[in-house]
This record gives structure tokens, sequence and C-alpha cells, in this order.
């Protein structure tokens, strides 16, 4: 079922968008703080209480299912409604960059590195 | 051995979290690496070793910490050492210079204060209904009593507001 207010979801703060973009597979807590380290390049860190409780609240939303418990780890998959709140939060995220560029192009620091 | 085991006590007030970490780094710096809490959260006993640099962070849980809340920690590279109240007491090694850290965002830190708000709550309710209720005269029944009971009831209230005001500026950064 699609998601019909996205405001109840939208904007993701970093550290959730990031959980939710690295659930695409089933993994578990451990996994899924290096794993987002890893991919934003060091940019975002999460720590064990953070992500304890973004677990609690993203079940509890319904973005995220735990799918199994192996040796006291809950491993978490993404749900119908996450992957559709998060398809959202990418499309916004593009128009957001894309107008970013145009209105300050001497901005890009990605260009220089 | 007599001198393995130190034992300090301490009045930590209920807002008082981030002094307390601080301060058992700095124990941690001397050689003396916290061991258990006990006796209404007064009583610290430390082991004596080698001065390390260490960070101590406490978070706060209603009711008991489950495994995979401990193994998630653990798996993070955090040492539970020990839990009261709902108080949870971790520690890891801090490398580099570098702290580390088990919130790393402003929102779940807010709710990391909102539930020591209610573990404060929860354990200062049993005195509120204590105070009124028949059969509990003593804290009423002389003046030194009054002003012990006035006193405690001020300084709850007075904390719990200090801690209402740490939730707010975090919801609310100054421009």
């Amino acid at each position: 079922m699609a998601v019909s207010d996205y405001s109840k979801y939208l904007p993701l703060s970093e550290a959730t968008y990031y959980i939710l973009v690295v659930l695409d597979e089933p993994l578990h807590g451990y996994a899924i703080m290096q794993k987002v380290e890893t991919i934003s390049e060091g940019t975002v860190v999460i720590g064990p209480g953070t992500l304890y409780g973004a677990f609690s609240t993203l079940e509890k939303q319904g973005l995220i299912a735990m799918v199994k418990e192996e040796a006291r780890r809950k491993y978490y998959a993404l749900t119908e409604r996450g992957r559709d709140v998060l398809a959202e939060q990418v499309r916004r995220l593009h128009i957001m960059v894309r107008n970013g560029k145009n209105a300050a192009p001497a901005l890009k620091k990605e260009d220089a590195a | 051995m007599s001198g393995q085991f130190v034992t300090k006590f301490k009045f930590v007030w209920d807002d008082a979290d981030h002094a307390l970490e601080d301060w058992l780094q700095e124990m941690a710096r001397q050689g003396l690496h916290l061991h258990s809490v006990g006796m209404m959260r007064c009583k610290f006993v430390f082991r004596r070793g080698a001065p390390a640099e260490t960070t101590y962070r406490l978070d706060f849980r209603v009711g008991r910490a489950s495994p995979d809340y401990l193994q998630l920690f653990a798996d993070a590279g955090w040492e539970h050492v020990d839990h009261i109240f709902g108080w949870q007491f971790w520690r890891a090694p801090t490398r580099s210079g570098r702290t580390p850290e088990i919130f790393t965002d402003t929102a779940s830190r807010i709710r990391k204060y909102q539930v020591l708000l209610w573990l404060f709550a929860l354990s200062w309710t049993p005195l509120f209904v204590k105070l009124f209720f028949r059969g509990s005269k003593g804290i009423w029944d002389t003046p030194k009593a009054i002003a012990v009971t006035l006193a405690l009831l001020g300084f709850t209230v007075y904390a719990m507001a200090r801690l209402v005001v740490r939730i707010r500026k975090l919801r609310a950064p100054e421009p």
C-alpha cells in the first residue's frame, strides 16, 4: 500500500536515512553501524544507543521489521512502506541537489576533490 | 589482597549524569576502574589497575536491559560495567584522543534524557505518595522534619526542572 502522507516520515534524519539505505538487505545492529560508516565515507557514525532507539522508532512506524534473531542479535530489513518512504526521500534529495548546484555553482566542493 | 578494591562514596543527584561520567573517567586516569555501583547509587567500588584513558557513558532504561540491547553495545566495543535503577554504566577505551559516543545525534539524546526524566519520576513517586498519605506522620511532625521534607521536595523539583530545560535547549538550539 502506498503511503498517502509522507510528511509523517519526511525529512529523514541523516542517521535514519542511512539506516534505511543499508537495510535493503537484512542486517544486525553492528553490521549496520559499520556499513553506514563505510558508505558515508565516514561522514555518518551511528552509536549503539542512537541505533537501538532508532530500531524501536522505525519498527513502530512500520518502516523496518525484524526478520530473525540469532545469538542475541536482531536482524532487520526494510518493509514495503519503508521502501516507499525511502524512494520518496531519494526523489526529494535529487531535487534538492539539482537546485543547490544551480543556485550555487561556486560551492561545488565535490568537483575540487 | 586488601589493596585490590577501593570504595568511594559519592552522592550523585539525578541530573548529574555527565558529572558522574567525567568523575569516573578521572578515576580511571588514576588507575581506579569502576567495578560495581551500589547503595542507592552512592557507593562506587573500583578495582586498582594501570591508569587508562577510558570513556564512561550512561544510558537509561526503564525495566530490564534486553539481551539484544546488551549485545549491540558489546559488538560496538562497549563494556557493560553495572546497572542500578535503570542507569546503565558503559565504558570503552579512548583511542588516539577520539572519544567514543553511544549517542550520536540530537534526537536520540533528547530521547535518552526523556527516559532519565521518567526514571527520575518513578524513583521519587514513593516519597510523594508517602507525603500525602496518613500513617506517614513522621514527615510532618516536627519543624525539623518539615524542613527536611520541603528541602527534598524543593531539590527534586529543581533537578527535574533542570532536566526539562536541558531537553528544551536540545529541541530548539539557539540561532
